[in-house]
């Protein structure tokens, strides 16, 4: 670099030219970056504070104002017991089951709402007045009105939440065990207590001198007796009965003859399927439950089949045509011979008949008592398969045939979906779901190493009963 | 308000620091513009493109070399862009040889009339003679920013000496050391 470089280098690093920054500034503020990711996150923060108060708030609502509305009808009725907002989280089952547990097993551990029951029930004892004295409660607990209840066994057996809630769940001969042991046989002249009906569909917690587990309904505080839409783990007797239909994608797969399979992917077309099966499901975990039944299932396809037949013929037709000097024209007939190809095309219709047993797993990720939202996976075993069909033939006459199982569902068919119940009165629910499931046919008569796989998209309508 | 401080503030999204960015350091950054596009009306549109991406880019900026130097470069990029948008490439392939002007020049000192030079110069040159001698691209890194062969480069560098010796003595520019 020369020094002239050198000077202009110089002086045009240094120099400066003279702007009209107003100008310049108000086309440039609109390009000033703001906080747009707070705002946003503020947004988001608050939108989903509030949808968490509204849900906190209508579950709390909805479920209280119930039982309040039923307890009011009972003018001289006994508050015991506190509402404690610490059971209105959504582990409620567990919570109530925990404050069972401690009801039974730690006595020592009576906390103020407890003593406050039983202050309350020994005011009772002490006094006539008729507000402290137990009756029946809304949720038809026949213990009557002038039942009294001793302090000992508030101490002993009320867990820290609402009387009329845990009362009716305990089990009749556990209280009087209890009792009788606790209080001696005087006692047992108070242990009329209501006795639940749908004990056993609650769930049993393995404490071995508990000859049946409270357990606490939850549907039951509303104060009518709802049974919940959902199996219980020690039950199988509920039944759910459904039907469907879907649609069918066929491919083949496999093929070592590449035209083949192409061939074959052209003709078949899959049509509808339609099931029926029932089935019986057990609840295995807090969300999860697992379904097991029978299905008969029909699978129509559709093949194009489209065929050359070359054939051929031999005519008498003219030959030849002549025309002489004089302009008269003759005809010379004789024999030609050539070829017709003729196309054809038939149709075939093939169904398959099957029966399988079905075997799902369910994730319940929404549900309250009266409806259950759930994913499901699973598999689905072949017991039994036939196929039979019928097609058009070359004159257009419609034939049928039928053939002994020329494809076996030999391998497991998966599916995956989603399903939602509801339910609609004491032991019945609606039952929906769309599933997607893929079966694999393999071709054994004759062998080969074609793979016919069926990809179905069917919706079912089913009931479910509990028994 | 510091260079630091302009920084970290504008990082911080304070309106005022992109103020300030913009009021100190435009008319350096004009001066620059200007003496790519060669006029005050190109310039000043590659000013505010200039700052645009700037003020798009500032929160990757580190503090590890010169925010001057930084801020030249976008503004180099975002005109040499413009420049390579408006001309075709083969108005800057011009095959002509010429000798080196050499060292003898007339000693004169006007900045103004240095600026107005570099404006003068026809554009592959000007744009030659920035990227070599005031921003210190070698001929290898200038053939591939203009997609141009380096002999041209350099051919075309020695073309942009030349017409300089011409315009100083046509403007009676000092060039003092």
């Amino acid at each position: 670099m020369d020094k002239q470089d050198k000077i202009f280098k110089e002086v045009a690093r240094n120099h400066t030219t003279e702007v009209d920054f107003d100008g310049l500034w108000v086309t440039l503020e609109p390009h000033v970056p703001k906080r747009k990711n707070d705002k946003k996150l503020l947004w988001v923060w608050m939108s989903i504070s509030g949808l968490l108060i509204i849900s906190v708030l209508t579950w709390y609502f909805g479920i209280y104002k119930s039982i309040d509305s039923n307890q009011g009808d009972n003018s001289n009725e006994m508050l015991v017991g506190d509402q404690s907002p610490d059971i209105h989280g959504k582990n409620i089952d567990d919570q109530l089951i925990n404050s069972t547990k401690d009801a039974f097993y730690t006595s020592e551990n009576s906390n103020s709402s407890r003593n406050s029951v039983s202050r309350m029930a020994q005011e009772s004892q002490n006094t006539s007045n008729p507000d402290f004295q137990l009756h029946e409660t809304s949720v038809g607990n026949p213990l009557t009105k002038n039942q009294q209840v001793s302090t000992d066994y508030y101490n002993q057996y009320l867990p820290n939440f609402r009387f009329s809630t845990i009362i009716h769940v305990f089990d009749e001969e556990l209280i009087s065990d209890k009792i009788s042991d606790n209080l001696g046989d005087e006692k047992q002249t108070n242990e009329i207590f209501y006795v639940d009906e749908n004990q056993d569909k609650h769930i049993p917690l393995s404490i071995p001198s508990l000859k049946s587990t409270p357990f606490i309904d939850l549907h039951s505080i509303r104060g009518e007796k709802e049974i919940t839409i959902l199996p219980a783990r020690n039950r199988w007797f509920n039944l759910l009965i459904y039907s469907g239909i879907g649609k069918t994608w066929i491919k083949y797969t496999n093929q070592n003859d590449a035209k083949l399979l192409q061939k074959m992917n052209q003709a078949e077309v899959g049509k509808e399927y339609l099931n029926i099966g029932l089935s019986t499901e057990k609840k295995i975990a807090q969300r999860w439950y697992i379904n097991v039944g029978l299905r008969f299932g029909r699978l129509v396809s559709v093949i194009h089949n489209t065929s050359s037949i070359v054939n051929p013929v031999i005519s008498q037709d003219i030959t030849e045509i002549i025309i002489d000097s004089l302009g008269i024209e003759r005809l010379i007939y004789g024999q030609k011979s050539g070829y017709q190809i003729m196309t054809t095309t038939s149709t075939w219709f093939t169904y398959h008949y099957q029966l399988e047993l079905p075997v799902t797993v369910k994730y319940s990720f929404y549900s309250n008592p009266r409806y259950r939202v759930a994913v499901l996976g699973g598999f689905t075993l072949p017991i039994w398969m036939n196929s039979t069909g019928s097609y058009y033939d070359v004159e257009g006459i419609w034939k049928k045939f039928s053939e002994s199982s020329p494809f076996i569902a030999n391998k497991l068919s998966w599916m995956y979906g989603m399903e939602c119940e509801w339910k609609f009165n004491q032991n019945g629910s609606i039952h929906t779901s769309i599933v997607n499931e893929s079966k694999k046919y393999s071709l054994i008569q004759p062998p080969s190493k074609s793979d016919k796989n069926n990809s179905i998209l069917y919706f079912n309508l089913g009931y479910r009963h509990h028994f | 308000m510091t260079e630091s401080n302009i920084i970290m503030k504008c990082k911080a999204y304070d309106k005022a620091a992109f103020k300030e960015l913009v009021r100190v350091y435009s008319p350096g950054l004009m001066s620059v513009c200007k003496r790519y596009m060669g006029n005050k009306y190109d310039a000043e549109d590659m000013l505010q493109e200039t700052f645009i991406k700037v003020f798009q880019n500032i929160m990757t900026y580190e503090e590890t070399g010169s925010f001057r130097a930084w801020l030249n470069k976008i503004a180099a990029t975002t005109c040499l862009k413009e420049i390579r948008k408006n001309y075709l490439i083969a108005d800057l392939e011009i095959d002509e040889m010429e000798a080196d002007m050499g060292a003898d020049y007339i000693v004169l000192n006007d900045e103004t009339g240095i600026m107005k030079i570099i404006e003068e110069l026809q554009m592959p040159y000007r744009l030659v003679f920035n990227l070599f001698v005031i921003e210190g691209f070698s001929h290898q890194e200038i053939s591939l920013l203009l997609g141009v062969g380096e002999s041209t480069s350099r051919t075309q560098l020695s073309r942009a000496r030349k017409m300089i010796k011409e315009l100083v003595l046509k403007y009676n520019v000092q060039l003092i050391a």
